[in-house]
């Protein structure tokens, strides 16, 4: 089964600190928009984080029209070379879980980077790694 | 590069429609940090001193901090200042939900709004562009109901505005957030109800940058390891929110019940936090980048409140809507919550002159007919939240009671004054200042007339939370004036830095985080250098200037620096503190000479000059 971070949404408090920890750990900067995670927060006691699922069949790879969407030890990664920011993809995941990014030119998600920082500053223990 | 700011400002004109960007001052920055600082520094520049509240010629100002949408510790709060329509003072409050962060996302630190628009109107912000646009759909609807309307309109967006009580103009009406987060205290709602304007929606796309990385990394660890590892941060909030302060009030005899009768309340415990996790509580959650989560979202699923679900109620809350009120159902305090966070009616106001009211009906002094038919005796939790909502709409007494206490005593007269629970014109919170006497010179003395939580020292003096930076050790006697001057003073530093940077007032209400570590964090963030020092010199910079526009410009003297005939007069009738009334003079002489005020309450030269304000210094003696 391939690795991946699984979240558990009875725990999230709705903090955003993962979409924090992942621009900042990742893009150097604090922005949300660049997040390869980001938490649906309703005003109804729903907090919904939405991260990859590193699926067996990936629909947003099987929909790629360049094929851009590789597997790489069992986790998915765009190719921004090949990739031509068309969204098909994000149309398709199930899990709302891959984005374009804040230009529109290529597709991001999570690719499970070293270290993990949305788990790691995850204040409520709502996020883990699943392998 | 400065980082943690975004840089810009928008200065917009409702009376003309006229926005403007503007670049961030560095000496703004360098001297005065954020939130409350801004709003000092602009108030004392650009605020005529005779300005009615109400007018157009009123500033209101929203802000953040430099710590405002990053990692650092609860980095979501946002600000908001103004002359204050109910104590014709200072007024600034602070918001937490996911506003603030957004507005640094769109590439602004702050808003200022100046003068009146002919029409209703709301603000959008979308990164570069900015417009005015026409509420007439919004005008009228509860806050609720205009949250849902703009996030159709503009996917996640995030929306701060006012209720019917800030159109109505209720002295009191608060700015409310992302549906339940409320700032303002003194009537906030109310300017922006003057200016014909319903809300700010916002949504943003730019990066906040960080000056120092790896430095900033270190800082943070280091912070959230106290914040993990601290009772108060660690166990108390996040177990039981702010409400887990109810019991332990009650039984130091601090806990405000029939408007301020006494500081014990007989039924603390079925309206407690405790109680709470039992009963209504659905989830916990956090404000934006909170770790300590003490937000409570709750629901009543059965009985004559089933269906009422919102966050909260908070402590304060409770405390106004419950024991004050001598209510002990913890679903009608619910439901008034809800109601209050709907209307845009701050709570703790609300619920002293609902207090305010029952005393004067049990005492003769209303009569059933006087109060909309109601029999207002304490404890009848159906009159209070009848009443709440004929504040809100200024209907019969409602009309009377949403001028605020102190105008209220005065337009009721026979005598009310006497129990009117307010300073300068800013109702009383739920600390009962016999029991904890620091308190009393805390509230006295405090900016914004009031205050609950510039210091909310009882975390010292009741609970022991000391903090060896600060000096604070050992386990102090709080119904002794001794020492108190100089426990406000320290912690009325911290507390006014947290409601400079960005950061919740939480992460140091309780001395969890201690000066040095509000400095790394600074310092890495913005790349200004700070020390523990400057921190404290700072705060205490701002809290001069904040006291210098009070005194100079809003005639301000030593006799507003007081307390309600009752906590002066009146002894507490029973708990730890019995017998004993607050020794004031006492500590609010030292607390002068402390600060370096002379006996008019007014910031002596040397100690202006001293703290950088030679701008103030210019107006003294004038």
């Amino acid at each position: 089964m391939a690795k991946k971070v699984v979240a558990n949404k009875e725990k999230c408090v709705g903090c955003h600190i993962c979409e924090l920890a992942c621009s900042f750990f990742l893009d150097g900067v604090f922005n949300p928009k660049r997040a390869r995670i980001r938490v649906e927060s309703g005003y109804n006691a729903l907090d919904l984080p939405h991260v990859c699922f590193q699926c067996e069949n990936a629909p947003c790879a099987e929909t790629c029209p360049v094929e851009a969407i590789v597997l790489d030890n069992g986790v998915w990664k765009v190719d921004k070379n090949k990739c031509t920011g068309c969204g098909e993809c994000v149309d398709v995941c199930p899990y709302s879980a891959i984005f374009l990014n804040l230009t529109g030119e290529f597709a991001v998600k999570c690719e499970l980077c070293e270290g993990i920082p949305c788990k790691e500053y995850c204040p409520n223990e709502a996020l883990f790694l699943e392998q | 590069m400065i980082g943690g700011y975004a840089g810009k400002y928008l200065d917009v004109d409702l009376s003309t429609g006229k926005v403007d960007v503007r670049l961030l001052d560095k000496e703004m920055v360098e001297k005065y940090v954020g939130g409350g600082g801004f709003i000092a520094k602009i108030l004392w520049d650009q605020l005529p001193p005779n300005a009615d509240p109400l007018g157009w010629e009123n500033i209101l100002i929203i802000t953040t901090g430099p710590m405002t949408a990053t990692l650092a510790p609860t980095g979501g709060s946002w600000y908001v200042g103004f002359k204050s329509p109910a104590t014709g003072i200072y007024g600034e409050g602070r918001g937490g939900g996911y506003f603030g962060p957004e507005l640094k996302f769109a590439g602004y630190d702050t808003v200022i709004l100046r003068g009146r628009s002919p029409e209703p109107v709301y603000l959008y912000i979308e990164d570069d562009k900015v417009e005015i646009l026409p509420a007439d759909e919004l005008w009228g609807k509860d806050f609720f109901k205009t949250v849902d309307m703009l996030e159709e309109k503009y996917k996640g967006v995030r929306v701060l505005g006012i209720g019917p009580a800030g159109e109505n103009l209720v002295k009191f009406a608060c700015l409310m957030s992302d549906r339940y987060r409320a700032a303002g205290r003194g009537g906030a709602g109310a300017v922006m109800g003057s200016k014909n304007l319903k809300a700010i929606a916002v949504r943003g796309s730019k990066d906040i940058n960080v000056a120092d990385k790896e430095g900033f990394i270190k800082a943070l660890k280091d912070a959230n390891k106290t914040i993990f590892e601290h009772p108060a941060t660690a166990k108390l909030l996040p177990d039981y929110g702010t409400s887990s302060l109810v019991n332990g009030m009650s039984a130091f005899g601090a806990f405000p019940t029939r408007n301020h009768r006494s500081g014990v309340f007989e039924s603390a415990e079925k309206i407690s936090g405790e109680t709470m996790a039992e009963t209504i509580l659905v989830k916990t959650r956090g404000c934006y980048s909170c770790n300590i989560k003490c937000t409570r979202y709750t629901m009543v699923r059965e009985g004559e409140y089933a269906g009422v679900e919102s966050e909260g109620p908070e402590y304060e809350t409770i405390n106004a809507f419950g024991a004050r009120c001598g209510i002990d159902n913890l679903e009608a305090i619910a439901m008034a919550n809800m109601n209050a966070n709907r209307l845009g009616l701050e709570t703790i106001s609300t619920g002293t002159l609902i207090a305010f009211a029952m005393e004067l009906y049990e005492e003769g002094l209303l009569s059933k007919d006087e109060c909309n038919g109601l029999e207002l005796n304490f404890g009848n939790h159906q009159a209070m939240n009848r009443l709440l909502e004929d504040i809100a709409y200024r209907r019969g007494l409602g009309d009377i009671l949403a001028e605020g206490v102190k105008e209220a005593a005065v337009k009721i007269g026979r005598g009310s004054e006497k129990y009117a629970m307010h300073v300068k014109g800013l109702e009383l919170t739920a600390t009962e200042p016999r029991a904890a006497q620091d308190s009393g010179l805390g509230h006295a003395v405090a900016s914004r007339g009031g205050d609950h939580l510039r210091p909310w020292s009882p975390a010292y003096t009741l609970f022991s939370f000391g903090s060896e930076e600060l000096g604070l050790g050992g386990t102090p006697d709080p119904i002794v004036p001794d020492d108190k001057a100089r426990v406000v003073a320290l912690m009325q530093r911290v507390s006014t830095f947290t409601d400079m940077n960005g950061m919740c007032k939480f992460t140091v209400l309780c001395n969890t985080l201690a000066p040095s570590q509000l400095a790394h964090l600074y310092t890495t963030i913005t790349g200004i250098s700070f020390t523990a020092e400057d921190v404290m010199q700072s705060a205490a910079r701002v809290w001069n200037l904040q006291r210098a526009l009070n005194t100079i410009k809003f005639g301000i003297t030593s006799a507003d620096d007081t307390l309600p005939h009752r906590f002066l007069n009146e002894t507490a009738p029973d708990g730890p503190a019995k017998g004993k009334v607050v020794e004031l003079d006492k500590m609010k002489k030292e607390y002068y000479s402390l600060e370096g005020w002379d006996d008019n309450g007014v910031p002596r030269r040397e100690r202006i000059l001293e703290l950088g304000l030679d701008f103030v210094a210019e107006e003294l003696g004038k």
